[in-house]
């Protein structure tokens, strides 16, 4: 073999060796390992689970093995995955969410003469459904397919959020710069969208907040109980049309991680701004 | 043949390019695809779109911002990323198209890594193998434009080892991706399928219209045969006969991901990243007998098109 071959085939191994070692190495939890289980809900699933539920248990210490590496040697793959750019982690759907997920923007909206002094009362509120970007009671076709790249981005946003978000800030009067900032060009975004063309020259946004809501899914083989996604089908049908306008009664803040109910919704304030 | 020559034949085996070329157009026109959907330009792009707030790094997106170049900056990137990939798809300027279509996807991750997805990731992976190759041979605009030179009728031929960076880097993607699908409870209980195809976000059709009741076990089936298929794909690959059922699988898995869920690009990059594993001679005959007539009836490239054997 000549000194370049020789030199190349040391770069593959190489490559080939951090690439494989990287991929275990995904940030984010290893789902539990349970006792196994013993479905119902058809044959197949009975046959199969508990065989597969005893395997994983077996195998479960590889997806550790990257953690059991000496630490040069991780750090040395971890250095040449980011500087090269082929940093990668391939755990997308290992866990899939189990719930209906949304996120809704809510604007407080005032006087913009009173605005900079601080003093100013909102008078009306405006709440826009952000996530998901299309109407889920529709078959997304090829709108849909941007609409992903939001929904992306917007999801992307709020596992960070949540994953650098500490519980010591889950209390009613935790001030806004004490929250993790990955929500800020959301509600930045958003709002700036909507105080274009939504705001008369004489009014202003005087704070922005991010609800995060979530509703059960039906359980897998169950079905949904009758009625349920009609009352949120009823529920979303208002937010479909665009920003939802409230201008009756004296608008008011609401304390942090707030929580609300819209049919099966369970809403919770996340994250706001001023 | 000793374990050395067996090495070396794996890595250094000499093959035509097409296989090259093709895989640099199923990339870029993936990549292309892909482009367009990080549209509008102020929503991703802009630095005060939805992308993290700047304060990292080397500073040069706060510069940016404070300076209110925000939105040139990033039509300049986005035009000049849309550039590239055009570029590579068509096999103009080749080799440096490629590898600014590698550059500008790393840095778009940097720029704005919230819409992005694991299409993306593999994208860059691939881009970092075959930056390497010589991806211009037929059919590009420059193999085109060098017809009729002194040289340009003879066959060239490549080491194949860009072709088998990517078939290990798709392999490890699907083990560790089975792997830690295995670990995940709602895919050993069958139900995982059903989930992901019916979550509002993701869910492109049973969101709306769910799946008659009765029917559970069909997701049942094919989360069992979705986590055993990624799981035993590296094996698959080590026979011919094996391989091609891996493949053909993976190409109805990807095209029934297509179909019942927006995950944004990632079923066309992987489909793109396919293309390495087919057979170079396979590819390289096909060619020859697509666009071999064309070759042939250039007036001043004779002999142009004429098979030979890798050596």
């Amino acid at each position: 073999m000549s000194a370049k071959r020789f030199i190349l085939s040391l770069c593959f191994s190489w490559h080939v060796f951090a690439i494989g070692l990287g991929s275990l190495g995904s940030p984010g939890g290893v789902g539990r390992m349970s006792l196994p289980r013993y479905p119902q809900h058809d044959a197949l699933a009975a046959a199969v689970t508990p065989r597969l539920d005893a395997f994983a248990a077996t195998v479960s210490p590889v997806a550790s093995f990257y953690d059991r590496m000496p630490l040069t040697l991780r750090l040395l793959v971890s250095d040449y995955l980011v500087l090269t750019g082929v940093a990668q982690s391939w755990k997308m759907f290992s866990n899939p969410p189990q719930t209906d997920q949304y996120l809704r923007v809510r604007y407080y909206i005032g006087p913009a003469a009173a605005a900079d002094s601080g003093q100013a009362q909102p008078i009306w509120t405006a709440t826009e459904l952000v996530l998901p970007a299309h109407r889920e009671d529709h078959v997304r076709l090829v709108r849909g397919y941007w609409d992903a790249f939001r929904d992306k981005a917007l999801t992307s946003a709020l596992a960070r959020f949540h994953e650098d978000r500490n519980f010591s800030d889950i209390r009613p009067d935790t001030r806004s710069d004490e929250l993790p900032d990955h929500l800020a060009p959301i509600v930045k975004y958003f709002a700036r969208r909507f105080a274009r063309v939504a705001l008369r020259p004489d009014e202003r946004i005087l704070r922005s907040e991010i609800w995060y809501g979530t509703a059960p899914m039906p359980a897998f083989g169950k079905g949904a109980p009758t009625g349920r996604s009609e009352a949120r089908a009823a529920a979303l049908q208002a937010y479909f049309a665009g920003p939802v306008e409230n201008h009756f009664g004296r608008p008011i803040y609401p304390p942090y991680h707030a929580g609300q109910q819209e049919a099966d919704i369970d809403w919770v304030l996340e994250y706001f701004e001023p | 043949m000793n374990l050395l020559e067996r090495w070396e034949r794996f890595w250094f085996q000499d093959v035509r390019g097409e296989s090259f070329a093709v895989l640099r157009i199923a990339l870029g026109a993936a990549g292309l695809l892909s482009l367009i959907g990080f549209m509008p330009i102020d929503m991703f792009w802009a630095v005060d779109g939805i992308a993290p707030l700047p304060g990292s790094g080397l500073g040069l997106r706060g510069w940016i911002l404070e300076s209110g170049l925000s939105p040139v900056a990033g039509w300049i990137i986005f035009l000049a990323l849309a550039a590239s990939f055009l570029c590579m798809t068509a096999g103009l300027f080749t080799g440096t198209a490629v590898a600014a279509c590698f550059l500008g996807s790393v840095v778009q991750s940097r720029w704005n890594s919230l819409p992005l997805t694991s299409g993306h990731t593999i994208m860059v992976a691939v881009l970092f193998c075959i930056v390497w190759a010589d991806c211009s041979g037929y059919p590009s605009v420059d193999a085109w434009r060098k017809r009729g030179l002194p040289g340009s009728d003879v066959v060239k031929t490549q080491p194949i080892w860009p072709l088998r960076l990517v078939r290990a880097q798709v392999a490890f993607l699907y083990m560790s991706s089975g792997l830690f699908k295995l670990l995940g409870e709602v895919w050993r209980d069958g139900s995982a399928v059903y989930y992901t195809t019916n979550q509002n976000v993701y869910g492109r059709i049973f969101q709306a219209h769910p799946v008659p009741a009765g029917f559970e076990w069909v997701f049942t089936l094919l989360t069992y045969l979705t986590l055993a298929w990624e799981l035993a794909f590296p094996i698959l690959l080590w026979n011919r006969t094996t391989r091609a059922v891996a493949l053909l699988t993976g190409v109805g898995l990807h095209l029934g991901i297509w179909a019942t869920m927006e995950v944004g690009p990632f079923s066309w990059v992987m489909l793109a990243s396919y293309v390495a594993f087919l057979d170079p001679r396979t590819v390289s005959d096909l060619m020859d007998r697509w666009v071999g007539v064309s070759r042939r009836a250039l007036p001043d490239s004779p002999g142009a098109g004429v098979s030979q054997p890798a050596s």
